[in-house]
């Protein structure tokens, strides 16, 4: 089926970045950077939005759409390099949505669709979670155990929070610790942890696409409108070949990671191999664009002013965050299927 | 889905597709299989009934459908230079005579058309051309060369580019003539690729002949006339296909060849490359699907659509350095031309044959100036300064 978004899909995605152009995006993210260890960022303004119930169902006050949507979202929240809670937030919601018992569906979906409570998540860990997006202030965490996920309330385990110097300014990043933690188990086997990581692949995959063609935008504005020998400087085919070359390799990306998106929602059967085929490519081409774009910008790309770094520093974070792109493309050969064809004799 | 047609009245039609193949093809007589095929609507989609097509409503997904069943046949399908090419053209710029006599033999391939626009000075500046024609009585006598012109040898007709206009602007000077190509007054030399064959030719023209009426369009509109068919190949869709099945021959080699001592496949460089690789074909893909879709709807598709042929040439590239990877010393062999020996040497044609993608059909600088300048706005190349010019 081909590629296509819908009139709800088009609807969604223009108000949210309408809102964002509004707040002269990234103008947001660099207050953020600005702000204390307990901004919020845009995570209020997702709430009102409705953006963080899209995987819950309507009848506790979601969306009731798919990661196809909640991707789409993640892609404009990239474009204007939205600050603060949300990757992790719709990750732990998602697993709750998906595996979670009716009491723990009942406790937790409607306030975290609304943002009336916060919800962050661990991939690695036992009772110590390292790399865990906004753990200060959350009101629960789900994380890894054994093969599955779970639940726990920092609060009543009186979990110790620290947080990091992250390189990406746009999120905060710490480090949980709660040795006498009682999980509440999710879904007990390990179809559910497999699902939301390949979520969280794709919506990586959108942020970077997002940041990327954003790169690519600022650098077209830029590059007509930057003067020197006496035109812009558009006009020189390095740079325009280079400008290119860039945008080349990103626009293309966005519908590999729709596709991506859209595989796990119909759980087809290479949702999996897609998703760390879109998370590593989408990485790999965030982290290329916005060097070029830096490139392009000539010097006053490289100053703390200019905003281009925060993409950058976002870029690196997508990149490194649940495995390099060499890691996901080594399990998308092994999923593959790939062995040495038998000799003839 | 809204406006969009529903897939299972497509189904349906694949099946009727695939029936009239299983029937008609293979078939010796590929006249009467083409006449068969406009019969049932399935060529000459887009020619009107009287001359000599099939009329039918617009409907890309079928045409999808037509194409990847046919090509899955091997069954000839509306890919020649004319119908591709000159039909389309004549269809809107032509005159009613030109229609009624060529588009009909042309559907069916009883006459076979070249295309004659670069010439040795004119390539990617090809309104620079200067292959001349001037009227002498009731015909145009023509002088010059052309150049790449894919198929003259068996062409019985040329559509030509040729400048008719003096004392105007380069692009308003030149006229789009049709030639017969069986004249004393022109001679087709083929051009040895490095490839080995001679895919291509040269064309002299040497006071070669043809009625004054053989114009399409009007005197000095040749250009605009050109650009018409390539307005409708830019809007087209990228087609995945052929990357997509060189990536799977690719996996295929390296599942058949060791790399250090053991198998390439398992070697997890090779891996990583093949999965990149994929990524970017993966990306091609659904960037397709996307302006396809679109396409249906009668939305934009800029910038993408301007990209197509760079993010296919790219893949090339990068299968083709790839493959002399997995090669090893096998590449130290020739492939034959026709690929007869059927060893693994034979990747090598595709290691020149992507080049020479990068460079057919407009070069990929110049795609590079296209995607910036059509897809981004970023301003037209400057002519060149006075003091650079060429006298």
């Amino acid at each position: 089926m081909d590629l296509f978004l819908n009139d709800e899909q088009t609807l969604l995605v223009e108000t949210v970045d309408r809102y964002f152009a509004a707040q002269h995006s990234p103008r947001p993210a660099r207050d953020f950077a600005n702000g204390d260890d307990d901004a919020m960022g845009a995570f209020p303004a997702l709430g009102e939005l409705g953006l963080l119930g899209i995987l819950v169902p309507e009848e506790l006050g979601g969306g009731g759409r798919g990661v196809f949507e909640l991707a789409l979202v993640a892609e404009v929240l990239g474009y204007h390099c939205a600050p603060g809670p949300f990757l992790e937030h719709v990750l732990a919601t998602a697993a709750i949505a998906w595996g979670g018992s009716a009491d723990q569906q009942t406790r937790w979906l409607s306030a975290l669709a609304s943002g009336a409570a916060r919800a962050t998540f661990a991939n690695t860990g036992d009772d110590r979670f390292e790399h865990v997006l906004h753990p200060r202030g959350a009101d629960v965490l789900v994380a890894p155990v054994g093969d599955g996920l779970a639940l726990f309330d920092p609060a009543t385990a009186r979990a110790t929070v620290e947080l990091v110097s992250g390189f990406d300014l746009t999120r905060k990043v710490g480090t949980v610790s709660a040795p006498t933690w009682a999980p509440d188990p999710l879904d007990d086997g390990g179809a559910l942890a497999a699902r939301v990581r390949d979520a969280a692949l794709v919506l990586l995959a959108a942020d970077a696409v997002g940041g990327a063609r954003r790169c690519v935008d600022l650098t077209a504005a830029y590059v007509k409108e930057r003067e020197q020998f006496g035109v812009s400087i558009a006009h020189f085919q390095g740079v325009k070949h280079q400008f290119a070359d860039m945008a080349v390799e990103v626009e293309p990306s966005r519908y590999l990671v729709w596709a991506a998106a859209r595989a796990q929602d119909d759980r087809s059967p290479d949702s999996m191999r897609l998703a760390a085929i879109a998370k590593a490519h989408a990485c790999d081409r965030f982290v290329a664009s916005s060097r070029t774009a830096v490139e392009l910008h000539g010097g006053i790309g490289y100053t703390w002013e200019c905003d281009l770094h925060l993409y950058l520093r976002r870029a690196v974070f997508d990149r490194a965050y649940l495995g390099a792109p060499s890691e996901h493309r080594r399990r998308a050969a092994e999923l593959a299927g790939w062995t040495a064809a038998e000799q003839s004799a | 889905m809204g406006e969009l047609i529903a897939d299972d009245e497509h189904d349906v039609f694949r099946k009727e597709v695939r029936a009239f193949l299983e029937e008609w093809w293979p078939a010796d007589d590929r006249r009467a299989f083409k006449r068969a095929a406009i019969d049932r609507g399935f060529l000459g989609r887009s020619v009107p009934t009287r001359y000599g097509g099939s009329e039918q409503p617009p409907d890309p997904r079928k045409a999808r459908i037509i194409a990847e069943e046919f090509r899955r046949a091997g069954a000839p399908t509306d890919g020649s230079i004319g119908m591709s090419m000159l039909v389309p053209t004549l269809l809107e710029r032509g005159a009613e005579w030109q229609r009624e006599r060529f588009v009909g033999p042309t559907i069916v391939g009883d006459i076979a058309w070249c295309q004659c626009y670069s010439e040795p000075g004119a390539g990617s500046d090809l309104s620079s051309l200067r292959t001349s024609a001037v009227l002498d009585g009731d015909e145009w006598v023509i002088n010059g060369q052309k150049i790449w012109t894919t198929e003259a040898h068996r062409a019985d007709y040329m559509f030509a580019l040729v400048r008719t206009e003096r004392d105007v602007p380069p692009k308003l000077g030149i006229s789009y003539l049709l030639v017969g190509m069986h004249q004393p007054g022109i001679e087709v030399r083929p051009l040895r690729q490095m490839t080995g064959t001679a895919e291509f030719n040269e064309v002299f023209l040497t006071d070669a002949r043809t009625p004054a009426d053989w114009i399409v369009g009007g005197r000095g509109e040749g250009w605009s006339v050109a650009n018409t068919t390539l307005k409708h190949e830019r809007g087209g869709v990228g087609d995945v296909a052929g990357v997509a099945s060189m990536f799977q021959s690719l996996v295929k080699l390296a599942q058949r060849r060791t790399l250090d001592g053991a198998p390439a496949i398992e070697n997890p460089r090779v891996r990583d490359r093949l999965v990149a690789i994929e990524g970017f074909i993966e990306a091609h893909r659904w960037s397709g699907s996307y302006q396809f879709a679109q396409s249906l709807r009668g939305e934009s598709v800029a910038p993408l659509a301007f990209m197509n042929k760079l993010s296919s040439t790219n893949i090339g590239k990068a299968i083709a350095e790839l493959s002399l990877e997995l090669l090893g010393d096998t590449a130290l062999l020739s492939p034959l031309p026709d690929g007869a020996r059927p060893g693994d040497e034979r990747w090598l044609m595709q290691f020149m044959g992507s080049l020479g993608l990068s460079i057919a059909g407009g070069t990929s600088n110049i795609q590079r100036n296209i995607v910036a300048e059509r897809g981004y706005g970023l301003p037209r190349d400057p002519y060149p300064l006075a003091d650079d010019r060429a006298s």
